[in-house]
């Protein structure tokens, strides 16, 4: 008897464990439009408001139906509060130094007739994109999957300005380093590094338009950093500081920040998180739904548009497969045509469902070195999401 | 000319009925929505901004939102120290979390970001954050 009551209490527990590792909304329930608080900044549009000093802004998910994220509406990340609101353009430099020949102090005019002009569609996508969605939840910005944007950049290539500057042999790093700064002269100002072959590989590229306009103030006008492929914790805005240096770079925003476990899942447990860790990098596959959107009425019987997007490293895609049961069986979506090697891409599936009722919808990712999407990942820092979506929706 | 005037001081007048009436809808829903938390975030007053580009001079002006906190012991330390870095909103926004999770947090300010915090304030800042967003 004992046994059995033993037996009971276990498997109770068990299921007790599964229900809450389960996503938000697995409860069977459909998931749900919540509401929002949303603001109208300077040059942007009304967008979801994270926090407000410094920014933090996301993108309504409606946006994500178009290909390119318009300016007013390209999510805003910023790590300190002394925002950058002033600019005199007439003194604005760009200065480049450290370990070249010859540093530099480049002015906007300059960038635009020094050097050919460079363009490229990438999308950045913040390393804590979706951290709303791990479980359990874990601290900072409580991103859905609007903290992503695809933009076409038009800029100069690092490599050239590297290049006028002159490498001096022995350079290792390049940092990077906006014009913001924090409220404390003690907190380390925000620098990021990529190794001096990133740098010169000839795709990192200063911007100075985005989608054929300025940059906005809030997205870092006058020029930011764009990294195709990697996380946009290394896309500084409002950069004026290049430093080139002979040894590697140990600051604060490389060494202690923005840290993954070094494992390729990019996953750890609450109980035994990960001991060596890494600064994170490319950004891991993922596919997202647009269509429909929690909350959404679907008509059993009739079409129904089903869509989303998909990116990564900038590896070609080879499928995003769409489950309508759960993951047991799955179907195979159509993808749009890329519209760069960098930029995300959209997938569809046109779907009847057949019957009302609550339908579980999964999304599953590969690419064409055989990358996929994993069931289950987790970190304590809620970066780079890597676990296929999932969309509960109710048919009626 | 007097019939235009008229009805736009008549558009405007209807405006702003239908404003106040779904203002006070809108406040409605809200009050009903708060109610069974009653924790954190009571009001919240719209912040101004403001944007403008004179010649070569870009220049912009946000001002955050007030958001009000409820009453505990260890408030007015969470509101002085926390704020010196961050609006308070980085506090509203989060979910619930154990006293472990918000004990490294409060730490996390102060060793990685230098927050001039002292040990015991720590403690006070923590057991207020736990009252109001403990899980």
């Amino acid at each position: 008897m004992k046994k059995l009551l033993a037996k009971v209490v276990v498997l109770l527990t068990c299921i007790a464990l599964l229900t809450a590792c389960h996503d938000k909304g697995q409860d069977g329930k459909a998931a749900q439009k919540e509401a929002d608080d949303m603001v109208t900044y300077p040059e942007k549009a009304e967008m979801r408001l994270l926090t407000d000093r410094p920014p933090q802004l996301e993108t309504p998910l409606t946006i994500f139906r178009q290909d390119f994220t318009p300016n007013e509406y390209f999510f805003v990340r910023w790590h300190m509060a002394q925002l950058v609101t002033r600019i005199d353009m007439d003194t604005f430099r760009l200065y480049i130094g450290g370990a070249v020949n010859k540093t530099l102090a480049l002015s906007m005019n300059d960038l635009k007739t020094k050097f050919p002009a460079d363009s490229i569609v990438a999308v950045a996508v913040c390393a804590g994109n979706s951290r709303s969605t791990f479980e359990p939840k874990v601290p900072g910005s409580q991103w859905r999957s609007g903290g992503m944007g695809n933009a076409k950049w038009k800029g100069v290539k690092l490599k050239d300005i590297l290049a006028m500057a002159g490498l001096k042999p022995g350079a290792v790093d390049v940092t990077f380093q906006g014009m913001d700064k924090p409220t404390l002269p003690s907190t380390p100002a925000f620098i990021k590094s990529l190794d001096i072959a990133h740098a010169n590989d000839g795709e990192v590229m200063i911007a100075y338009e985005m989608n054929g306009a300025p940059i906005p103030m809030l997205n870092g006008y006058p020029l930011k950093l764009i990294v195709p492929g990697w996380y946009a914790t290394y896309w500084v805005g409002s950069l004026n500081t290049i430093n080139v240096l002979a040894e590697k770079y140990t600051g604060f925003w490389m060494e202690k920040a923005y840290l993954i476990p070094a494992n390729n899942g990019i996953n750890e447990s609450p109980d035994s998180v990960a001991n060596t860790r890494v600064p994170i990098s490319y950004i891991k596959l993922h596919a997202v739904f647009v269509i429909p959107e929690p909350g959404d009425t679907i008509v059993a019987g009739k079409p129904c548009v089903v869509e989303g997007l998909v990116f990564n490293d900038g590896t070609a895609i080879q499928k995003v497969e769409l489950s309508l049961d759960n993951g047991k069986t799955w179907k195979e979506t159509t993808l749009n045509p890329e519209l760069g090697k960098y930029s995300w891409r959209r997938w569809k599936y046109s779907w009847i469902p057949a019957t009302s009722g609550i339908y579980q919808l999964k999304l599953k990712a590969t690419d064409v070195k055989g990358n996929t999407e994993v069931e289950a990942q987790w970190n304590k820092s809620g970066y780079a999401r890597n676990f296929m979506e999932h969309l509960i929706v109710e048919v009626k | 000319m007097s019939i235009n005037n008229s009805r736009s001081v008549f558009a405007f007048r209807s405006t702003t009925i239908i404003m106040v009436v779904f203002s006070a809808f809108l406040f409605a829903v809200a009050c009903k929505r708060e109610a069974p938390q009653a924790q954190p975030v009571a009001e919240k007053a719209k912040g101004e901004h403001a944007y403008s580009v004179k010649g070569n001079v870009h220049e912009m002006s946000i001002t955050p939102e007030v958001t009000n906190f409820p009453d505990h012991e260890g408030k007015s330390e969470f509101m002085s120290y926390c704020a010196i870095c961050h609006s308070l909103r980085y506090i509203s926004m989060q979910p619930d979390f154990s006293k472990k999770i918000w004990e490294e947090e409060v730490h996390k300010m102060v060793a990685k970001y230098s927050a001039p915090i002292d040990s015991a304030t720590c403690n006070k800042i923590v057991d207020y954050l736990v009252k109001i967003k403990g899980a």
